[in-house]
């Protein structure tokens, strides 16, 4: 098993320990909820710990104020490490990765749908909620579904009493998602994802960095085929895109560098593969 | 229309300064706009310094218990 799947598993289990929560049908409230997680990890859900972030940015939207705590953070851990907690702590990256091995057909996300993150990002995170005054992408959100919503319609008659056409909405999403999941790589980080988008921003200058060489690498596209997210790294290893998986990282053409380490230079233009 | 003003406002106050920067940073590195940036590190120590502002002024305006769950979801 990769090293990454047991930080994926403990950030799982960790975020959503208090199972007291399920018995109690109420969630927990108490300090740990005052901090967030560098996921996407639903607030709601009965056994989470913590908040949140992408609910407490919009929170902040929501009260018209500016989300300088929430902010503050991630961008301190994307100017660390980019996007690495989107491919070695996500619980829902996990979920799409363990869905896409079951046998399929498989299929590659068209790179123009890669762009719509950035939409969700400034759409529903920040913009609508503040016209709104209420959370949408929370509202929407498949991850919220999956390991909020759901449970609480499960285990709670008065919540199930509460069900409306949204929460059917809801379900649709993650659906969606979650067959898509099936049979292409992490659809919901490729597409649509806020958080990975915020983090993204962060790649080309975070401190931890990817560096390729370009003499020992043949083109060959393995690279493509181990990466969750479907990068080429020849076209680019810092991009926005890649989640620091790290994966790529067993071919030899490609490195882990630091930004403060000497002679690590800019990267070339994007390169087209031999013929 | 009163929303944009509550934006306006927030956006004139001064401590929106090392917010804004560092997401004027992240936006113009991160997007791709500015490749191969020269100074490397010192946009780099410069980013950080921005998110570390940043997140110093959020902890000083005690929002880190104001997160929890609205109820807003179903």
């Amino acid at each position: 098993m990769k090293v990454r799947r047991y930080f994926q598993v403990g950030m799982s289990l960790g975020a959503n320990g208090y199972l007291k929560g399920f018995l109690a049908k109420a969630i927990y409230q108490g300090a740990g909820k005052g901090f967030c997680v560098p996921i996407l990890n639903c607030y709601a859900c009965p056994s989470a710990f913590f908040s949140c972030p992408l609910g407490s940015i919009q929170h902040f939207m929501v009260v018209r104020a500016l989300p300088y705590y929430a902010l503050g953070y991630l961008g301190l851990i994307g100017a660390a490490v980019g996007r690495m907690p989107c491919g070695t702590l996500c619980p829902f990256g996990l979920f799409q990765e363990l869905l896409y091995k079951l046998p399929s057909f498989k299929i590659r996300i068209p790179a123009y749908l890669r762009s719509f993150r950035f939409a969700v990002l400034v759409g529903l995170v920040f913009v609508i909620p503040w016209i709104t005054s209420e959370n949408w992408f929370s509202k929407l959100c498949p991850m919220g579904t999956l390991i909020g919503g759901l449970p609480w319609v499960t285990i709670s008659q008065e919540v199930r009493s509460m069900v409306r056409d949204l929460f059917w909405i809801k379900i649709g999403f993650l659906v969606f998602f979650t067959a898509s999941s099936v049979v292409a790589k992490r659809p919901f980080c490729q597409t649509s994802c806020p958080l990975g988008a915020l983090y993204g921003l962060f790649n080309r200058m975070s401190l931890l960095r990817l560096k390729w060489d370009a003499k020992t690498c043949t083109h060959c596209d393995k690279c493509a085929e181990i990466c969750p997210m479907e990068i080429k790294v020849y076209e680019g290893e810092n991009t926005g895109h890649c989640i620091r998986c790290l994966d790529c990282t067993a071919c030899e053409a490609i490195s882990v560098t630091t930004v403060l380490a000497k002679g690590d230079r800019p990267a070339p233009a994007a390169l087209e593969p031999a013929a | 229309m009163e929303h944009w003003q509550e934006l306006l406002d927030l956006v004139l106050d001064w401590t929106f300064v090392p917010l804004g920067l560092a997401l004027l940073l992240a936006a113009v590195v991160g997007s791709g706009v500015w490749r191969g940036v020269r100074w490397r590190r010192a946009v780099w120590v410069l980013g950080v310094g921005l998110c570390a502002g940043t997140l110093y002024l959020g902890l000083q305006r005690h929002e880190l218990g104001e997160v929890l769950f609205n109820g807003q979801l179903l």
